[in-house]
C-alpha cells in the first residue's frame, strides 16, 4: 500500500491509499507498487488505472506529470 | 408636490427595483463564494508543480527555457485584459480600465481582452484588439480558460509578443478590491506563487487557509531524494511550465470573477439601501398629501354643517 494523490489542474480527483498504479509514461506502460524508488516522469495520451481496496477505477488522460517519493505518489494529469 | 395615486405608483415601482436590487445582492454573494471555492480547488496543482521545479532546478537551469527566458528587447508587448462582461459592479471594470490605461501610457501594445468591457473600451480607442474571449460567465471552469493560456503561449513562441501582461481586478476582502498588473510571459515563477496566495481573503471566510499555506512555502525546497527522471528533467519542464501557466490564467480569471460578484454585491447593496429610503421619503410625503385631504374635508364639512345650523 501507498499514498496516493491524483490531481488536475482544478480539482483533487484521488487522494487516499491504493495497492498499484498503471499509467501511459512517454516511454511505455508503467505500474508503480510499494517502495518504487523515486522517480518523476511525463506521461502521455492514455489510460490510468489503480487499484485502491476493492475499487479499481480508470481515468483517461492526455498528458502529464508522475512523481514517485517515498512518502507518496503525486500524479498531475490533464484530462 | 405629487398627488396621492402618483405617490402611490411610485413607491410600487421603487419597491419593485428594490426587490430585483435585493435578490441580484444574494446571488451575487453566493456566487462570490463559489468563485473563491472553485480558485481553493486548483491550488494543490500548482503547488506540487511547483515543488517539482525546485527539485528540477537542481539538475537543469530552468530559466533557459523558452517560456521563463527573458528577451533581450521587449518592444512588442500584449496586454491581457480581464473585466466583466456585464455591468453594475460599480467602479470595478473603471478601475481595472484605468489602470490599463496607466500602464499603456507611450507604450504601443496589442490588447487581448477578456469580457465585453474591456474589449468595447479598448475597441473605441482604436486599440489593435488581437483576440478577445466573452462569455465566460458565471462558473468559470478551465476548460473555459485554457484556450487563453494556449493563445498565450502560442503568441509568444512564434513571437509575436516579447512581453505579456495582464490586468484583473485582485480580491482583497468582499469590500475591497483592487486593480493589479502581473506579468504572464515570460512566465514568472515569483507571480504565481503570489497569484496562489492572492485569491484567498486576508480576512474572514477561508482565511485560516491563508496561514495552511504559509506553512506549506516552508517546506517547499527541502528534499532528501535523488530522483529518477524519465524521459528527462527538460521534457519534464515542458510539461509542467504550460500547465502552470494554465493555472495562472485560470486564477487571474477566478480573481477578477470573484470581484466582479463582490463588486456586484456592494453595489447591489447600496442600490437597496438607497431604494428603502426613497420609499420612506416617498411614504411620508404620500402621508402628508393623504392626511392634508382629509382635513381639508373635515373642515369643509364642519363648515357645512354650520352653515347649515345658521
Amino acid at each position: 500500500m501507498f499514498h496516493l494523490s491524483i490531481k488536475s489542474l482544478d480539482k483533487n480527483i484521488f487522494e487516499g491509499e491504493a495497492e498499484s498504479l498503471t499509467l501511459p509514461s512517454t516511454d511505455g506502460e508503467l505500474t508503480i507498487l510499494e517502495d518504487h524508488i523515486p522517480l518523476i516522469a511525463t506521461l502521455k495520451e492514455g489510460k490510468l488505472w489503480f487499484r485502491a481496496g476493492r475499487e479499481k477505477p480508470e481515468l483517461s488522460i492526455r498528458s502529464g506529470v508522475l512523481e514517485v517519493s517515498q512518502e507518496k505518489v503525486i500524479v498531475l494529469v490533464n484530462i | 408636490m405629487l398627488s396621492t395615486r402618483e405617490t402611490k405608483l411610485k413607491i410600487r415601482s421603487i419597491n419593485n427595483t428594490k426587490q430585483i436590487t435585493k435578490a441580484m445582492e444574494m446571488v451575487s454573494a453566493s456566487k462570490m463564494r463559489k468563485s473563491q471555492l472553485v480558485a481553493l480547488n486548483s491550488r494543490p496543482y500548482c503547488q506540487i508543480a511547483l515543488e517539482m521545479l525546485g527539485k528540477l532546478s537542481e539538475h537543469t537551469d530552468y530559466n533557459l527555457h523558452p517560456l521563463l527566458k527573458k528577451k533581450p528587447v521587449q518592444e512588442k508587448i500584449a496586454l491581457l485584459i480581464i473585466t466583466s462582461d456585464k455591468g453594475l459592479c460599480g467602479g470595478l471594470n473603471a478601475n481595472v480600465l484605468k489602470q490599463a490605461q496607466k500602464f499603456l501610457a507611450g507604450r504601443k501594445a496589442d490588447i487581448i481582452a477578456v469580457g465585453k468591457k474591456g474589449r468595447d473600451f479598448f475597441a473605441r480607442r482604436k486599440f489593435n484588439i488581437a483576440a478577445e474571449f466573452t462569455g465566460i460567465g458565471d462558473s468559470v471552469n478551465i476548460k473555459q480558460t485554457s484556450p487563453i493560456a494556449e493563445l498565450l503561449i502560442k503568441y509568444y513562441e512564434e513571437g509575436k509578443y516579447d512581453l505579456i501582461v495582464a490586468v484583473y481586478a485582485n480580491f482583497l476582502s468582499t469590500l475591497k478590491q483592487e486593480a493589479v498588473i502581473r506579468q504572464v510571459l515570460p512566465i514568472s515563477i515569483e507571480g504565481i506563487k503570489e497569484i496562489l496566495t492572492g485569491i484567498v481573503p486576508e480576512r474572514g471566510r477561508y482565511a485560516e487557509l491563508a496561514q495552511d499555506k504559509k506553512n506549506k512555502e516552508a517546506n517547499l525546497y527541502k528534499y532528501r531524494y535523488e530522483y529518477l527522471y524519465e524521459p528527462s528533467p527538460e521534457s519534464v519542464l515542458n510539461v509542467l511550465l504550460p500547465n502552470l501557466l494554465h493555472v495562472q490564467v485560470y486564477h487571474m480569471v477566478l480573481e477578477a470573477n470573484a470581484s466582479e460578484h463582490s463588486a456586484r454585491m456592494v453595489a447591489m447593496k447600496n442600490a437597496t439601501e438607497s431604494a428603502q429610503k426613497l420609499i420612506e421619503e416617498l411614504t411620508l410625503s404620500f402621508n402628508k398629501v393623504r392626511q392634508s385631504a382629509i382635513t381639508k374635508e373635515i373642515s369643509e364639512i364642519t363648515a357645512g354643517a354650520e352653515a347649515l345650523q345658521q
